[in-house]
């Protein structure tokens, strides 16, 4: 209940808060905004970061004392008890947390999305102002800010973009209590059970992902096993014209995002995610079994 | 093994280590192909080049082939602004024919290719260097009317740097280095010996697809570059005293067009023309040269792919026989493959090529038609 007050509190207080945008645009320069919202996205993110790590802390806290448990519970039933009281001590925190780490990443995201706007702006008058000025240093310096901004935006959208995917939803906090009743172990348990369905439509989701990602690989593979036989055996080179060739493919998409991972890498990434879905579906339905088993030995 | 080889061999082997002591290494892209195909060639039996050994009074010969070739990539390091990766090629391809004159010929092709790539993010701009050996051993080498490329060792350095102008655009300047040394089983072989410098500038231009569409995963978009590039060759072992050098000018174009994730095609021309001058009046020439790749989706598992070349030379100087080095002046070649997805990894291609090279002196001419089948495994480390 406590959690749930402080929630509400923090989503009203981040409700009626004055827009910053609004309060901040006016009689400012397209540069001054963007420097602006490079400063309002860095806190942003810091905030985002600080309220990610203390979650990270007490989630693995959480996830330790409930693995405990199960280990205690029928060796140390006085222990398992303890630890029981643990938990449910630390899943005030835990929850508080959680919903800071909510609240700063929907902060943080509307914050992205302002500064790549105020950045995409930006960045659109410079190209004109490019393409409009003769050769000397003012061109070299509009092209320095160019390049230096657009590598702000690529950060940024780096930074924004992994939070889309695979990051699994935390383990819902749901235990039998001593004082609940056999009908509230059975509503337990078909929470569970929704969550485990809702869990296995994700696992769908993505594996349709993968399927994509994958078919995508094969053609791309198929189209450079071909140009690699040709080459091979120098079936396409008639020295026709003494040529230098084998160059590198030229680079300079400016517009495309700076891709560290390759497609096998993030296919394996979205795999990874997936198993880790299904084991936590395994689990949701296990604990939903053990619950209507409670249920079911205290109706007796 | 000739040295090129032996220090392609270090290459890899020191990238395999390195990634069994560090567990940083990746190995990505491997494909294995294996195929068989059969081969008709045909000429007009006048075609002599210095580069061939024998000849063949046949006009026409038959063939089959059967080749097995792997591919990867290691990937030594991505992120923080920086990447190093080595790409990899080896292959293998035995012939047996019928039809020569003077005896049958079983030419076997062994080939091997080793390049790096190092990029980094420089000056607001990537810098990318890119080394690579290539090397190329046949045994039996045939007459024509089946013309077969000799062997060679090659190694060559490529510099380039890009920065964006504008959003979308960007320039590039290279520099290329290039030493080619061909296998000297026959004494004409060593006039090819070449060494070769380029420098090139060009600007490229990006277009993104439709508005919704704009989602960088998905590829709906064209480029369009322009280039120049100044290339000096000189020829060590051909002219008595005075060495044959060429200087070229050549300025060209190309245009991708990638509609892989909207439409299920992608296009690329390229087109370019050059001017060669020599300090040997003979060799100056204009020539020009288009080339075209493609790819079609046909259905959810099969997809035709499309190469294609044509080039053409013009000598200034009357010509009465070919320049050693040039296997012919003009030629046409198109490849094309119908490949189907068989599982995860596993694909299945029928193909065919059509090959013809000719002179402009005499009309004499080569060709070869060819069909293939292959087939390729992807495993997944």
């Amino acid at each position: 209940m406590r959690a749930f007050l402080l929630l509400t509190a923090a989503a009203v207080a981040a409700t009626l808060a004055p827009s910053r945008a609004g309060a901040q645009e006016v009689g400012r320069s397209p540069l001054e905004l963007v420097e602006y919202w490079n400063g309002v996205y860095d806190a942003a993110y810091r905030r985002y970061e600080a309220a990610a790590a203390e979650f990270r802390v007490l989630e693995e806290n959480w996830n330790r004392l409930i693995d405990e448990r199960l280990q205690q519970v029928e060796s140390n039933p006085a222990r398992a008890e303890r630890i029981l009281g643990e938990i449910l001590s630390l899943s005030t925190e835990r929850t508080i947390a959680q919903g800071q780490v909510r609240v700063e990443t929907e902060e943080w995201e509307q914050v992205g999305d302002s500064f790549i706007g105020a950045l995409d702006n930006y960045l659109e008058i410079l190209n004109n102002t490019i393409r409009g000025t003769p050769l000397g240093d003012s061109l070299d310096e509009s092209i320095s800010l160019y390049n230096f901004w657009h590598e702000r935006l690529e950060e940024v959208e780096r930074q924004l973009a992994p939070n889309l995917l695979l990051v699994l939803e935390p383990m819902p906090e749901v235990v039998a209590r001593d004082d609940d009743t056999a009908e509230d172990l059975e509503r337990k348990a078909t929470l569970l059970e929704n969550r485990a369905l809702r869990d296995s439509a994700g696992v769908v989701e993505i594996e349709e992902k993968i399927a994509t990602d994958r078919r995508r690989l094969e053609r791309d593979r198929s189209t450079a096993d071909l140009s690699a036989r040709i080459r091979r055996f120098g079936d396409m080179t008639i020295p026709v014209v003494p040529t230098t060739e084998g160059g590198p493919e030229i680079v300079g998409d400016t517009t495309a995002a700076d891709r560290t991972q390759t497609p096998e890498q993030r296919i394996e990434l979205m795999e990874a995610y997936r198993d880790e879905m299904i084991a936590r579906v395994e689990l949701l339905l296990e604990r939903a079994r053990e619950l209507r088993a409670e249920a079911a030995r205290r109706r007796m | 093994m000739n040295r090129n080889g032996m220090v392609m061999l270090g290459v890899l082997a020191l990238a395999l280590g390195g990634g069994t002591a560090s567990g940083q290494v990746r190995l990505e892209n491997v494909s294995i192909t294996m195929g068989v195909g059969g081969e008709v060639y045909g000429s007009d039996g006048n075609f002599l080049s210095i580069a061939v050994p024998q000849v063949d009074s046949t006009d026409s010969a038959l063939g089959a082939s059967g080749e097995m070739g792997a591919n990867g990539r290691l990937i030594f390091m991505a992120g923080n602004g920086r990447s190093l990766s080595t790409d990899f090629d080896f292959g293998m391809r035995q012939f047996w024919t019928d039809g020569f004159q003077a005896r049958n010929y079983a030419p076997r092709e062994l080939s091997g290719r080793v390049q790096a790539d190092y990029r980094q993010r420089l000056g607001g701009g990537t810098l990318l260097i890119v080394p690579s050996l290539d090397s190329r051993h046949i045994a039996d080498r045939p007459p024509l009317p089946l013309y077969l490329a000799p062997g060679y060792s090659a190694g060559a350095v490529v510099a380039n740097y890009s920065r964006a102008l504008a959003t979308d655009m960007a320039f590039y300047g290279q520099l290329t280095g290039e030493t080619k040394d061909y296998t000297a089983d026959l004494p004409a072989l060593d006039d090819l010996d070449r060494r070769s410098a380029g420098l090139e500038a060009g600007v490229q231009m990006f277009f993104r697809g439709r508005p919704e569409t704009r989602d960088p995963e998905i590829r709906d978009q064209s480029t369009l570059r322009f280039f120049g590039t100044y290339l000096h060759h000189s020829y060590p072992k051909q002219g008595e005293g005075l060495l044959r050098r060429d200087n070229a000018a050549r300025i060209g174009g190309e245009f991708t067009l990638d509609r892989r994730d909207t439409q299920g095609f992608q296009l690329a021309l390229r087109a370019h023309g050059t001017r060669s001058r020599s300090n040997s009046r003979r060799v100056d020439y204009n020539a020009g040269r288009i080339e075209v790749e493609g790819s079609v989706e046909l259905g959810e598992d099969t997809q035709l792919d499309l190469q294609g070349l044509w080039a053409v030379k013009r000598y200034i100087n009357q010509q009465d026989f070919l320049i050693p080095g040039e296997e012919a002046d003009n030629a046409t070649i198109v490849f094309a493959q119908v490949t189907r997805f068989l599982r995860d990894g596993v694909r299945a291609g029928i193909g065919g090529g059509w090959r013809r090279a000719e002179t402009n002196f005499s009309g004499a001419y080569y060709q070869r038609f060819s069909m293939s089948f292959s087939l390729t495994v992807s495993p997944r480390f």
